[in-house]
């Protein structure tokens, strides 16, 4: 089936089997290999993406479901090659160490930012990046780091 | 790749839908946020062989109000649900009770139709249709038909959806002015599914409320309200209301938690509803 999106700003335009996972497709069709693939059913969150301002679980959307969107990973969330404020706030608070569930939870922070919906207390963070599992962090830097960046 | 192959169909309209599941037959499947949907498929627990994508039918989304009624789109997500400030006056326990659903990535593409029509025994969606006792709006080609909550959850993931039959609306009342209603729940994890809910609502004298995650399906919880009714709705009551209440539930067990700690759950979150908004 035929589908065309925009992908970070580009059109895209591909013929895809309709089984084939949003996430997939921007894995194995986009080379854009920044969206991890955990649990493919929808519980750990690191497939996150923003599709339509809205974020996702790309495992749980087909290709052929993005048909006109316009998709957002975390290949685009840096347009001149700077690091976002939240990013920045990552790093310098030590939020990620393996880092596989790092663009899900800022695909997620940055969907939310969109709608001026940022958390802004150590609750609604928590509350907010309840969907993203990470393995490594404990969780308490990635909190800091969120807080920290809030306007 | 993960699920097995189908045929998809994104319908454009509600004549469209319900023509193309005439048509397709058995197999296949109405599909609307996939956020229940598509991990079965993953897991090649589901493997239908036709999809049609109802999301994007202008007619299943968004609500109106008419008369003393809100009629809700069967495809509107959850995330719209809740971005819609207006509706926390007229659905107040709806609205408490959509943020529990799973997690925001969850809500932009899960819809409320969706999650009636997938009945799972702690779905917060069919508590809240169950306690304001909601009616659904069911079409197929032949025509339509209307049901209440209680003639449509049969069962555990049961419904009395036929097949090529589309969920088209939920309609619920209206709160009058001066409504309290409370939402409790308690899961392992936020977002996770609730081990045990409780949704009340209370306007006037007229109390109503229910239990999701105990029984297969939610159960609203007459003799309490009955029990309560006599006592002219007196917090002095709650106890033995709910004793009486649960006495004869044969609760669900399974890993997450067993069934005596499940009535346990429930006797608690009904207190603290109750005692939340009886005046
Ligand atoms: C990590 C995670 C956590 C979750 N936590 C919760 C939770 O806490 N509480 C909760 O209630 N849910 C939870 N869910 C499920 C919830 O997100 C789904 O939105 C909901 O159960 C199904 O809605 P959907 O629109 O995604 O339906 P789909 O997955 O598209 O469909 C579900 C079923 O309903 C049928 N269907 C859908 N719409 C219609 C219609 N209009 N007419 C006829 N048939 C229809 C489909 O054919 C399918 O059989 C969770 C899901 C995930 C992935
Ligand atoms: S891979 Fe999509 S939620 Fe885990
Ligand atoms: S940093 Fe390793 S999973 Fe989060």
């Amino acid at each position: 089936m035929k589908v065309s999106c925009t992908v970070n700003g580009e059109r895209v335009e591909a013929d895809v089997p309709s089984r084939l996972l949003l996430s997939d497709f921007l894995r194995h069709e986009l080379r854009l290999t920044g969206t991890n693939v955990g649990c493919e059913m929808g519980v750990c969150g690191a497939c996150t993406v923003i599709v339509n301002d809205e974020p996702v679980r790309s495992c749980l959307m087909f290709a052929v479901q993005a048909d006109g969107a316009t998709v957002g990973t975390i290949e685009g969330l840096d347009s001149d090659g700077r690091l976002t404020p939240i990013q920045r706030a990552f790093h310098e608070r030590h939020a990620l160490q393996c880092g596989f569930c790092t663009p899900g939870i800022l695909m997620t922070l940055a969907a939310l930012e969109l709608r001026n919906a940022m958390p802004k207390t150590e609750t609604d963070v928590r509350e907010a990046l309840s969907g993203n599992i990470c393995r490594c962090t404990g969780y308490q830097n990635i909190v800091d780091a969120v807080l920290e960046s809030a306007p | 790749m993960k699920p097995a192959a189908f045929a998809f169909h994104q319908a454009q309209s509600v004549g469209e839908a319900v023509g193309l599941l005439a048509q397709l037959g058995g197999e296949a499947r109405p599909i609307a946020g996939g956020q229940s949907l598509v991990p079965a498929m993953n897991l090649r627990m589901a493997t239908p062989d036709a999809l049609v994508d109802i999301s994007r039918i202008p007619e299943l989304q968004g609500w109106r109000k008419i008369g003393d009624r809100i009629h809700i789109g069967a495809a509107t997500t959850q995330a719209a649900l809740l971005r819609e400030k207006d509706l926390a006056e007229h659905l107040p326990l709806l609205m408490a009770a959509l943020p529990n659903i799973g997690h925001v990535q969850t809500r932009s593409r899960g819809t409320i139709g969706g999650s009636l029509v997938h009945a799972d025994p702690s779905a917060e969606i069919a508590l809240v249709a169950a306690t304001l006792e909601a009616e659904l709006v069911l079409r197929n080609v032949s025509g339509e038909r209307r049901l209440s909550t209680r003639d449509f959850q049969l069962g555990a993931l049961t419904t009395a959806l036929e097949p090529g039959e589309l969920l088209v609306e939920i309609v619920m009342p209206v709160a009058d002015a001066g409504t309290r209603c409370a939402f409790r729940e308690l899961a392992r994890r936020h977002g996770d599914f609730a081990l045990v809910a409780v949704a009340a609502q209370i306007a006037g004298d007229r109390l109503s409320i229910a239990v999701g995650g105990l029984e297969e399906v939610p159960r609203r919880c007459d003799k309490l309200i009955e029990k309560l009714k006599e006592a002219n709705n007196a917090s002095a009551a709650i106890d033995e209301a709910i004793r009486i209440e649960l006495g004869d539930v044969v609760a669900l067990s399974d890993i997450h938690a067993s069934g005596s700690y499940r009535q346990h759950l429930a006797a608690v979150l009904l207190k603290d509803c109750l005692l939340e908004i009886l005046p």
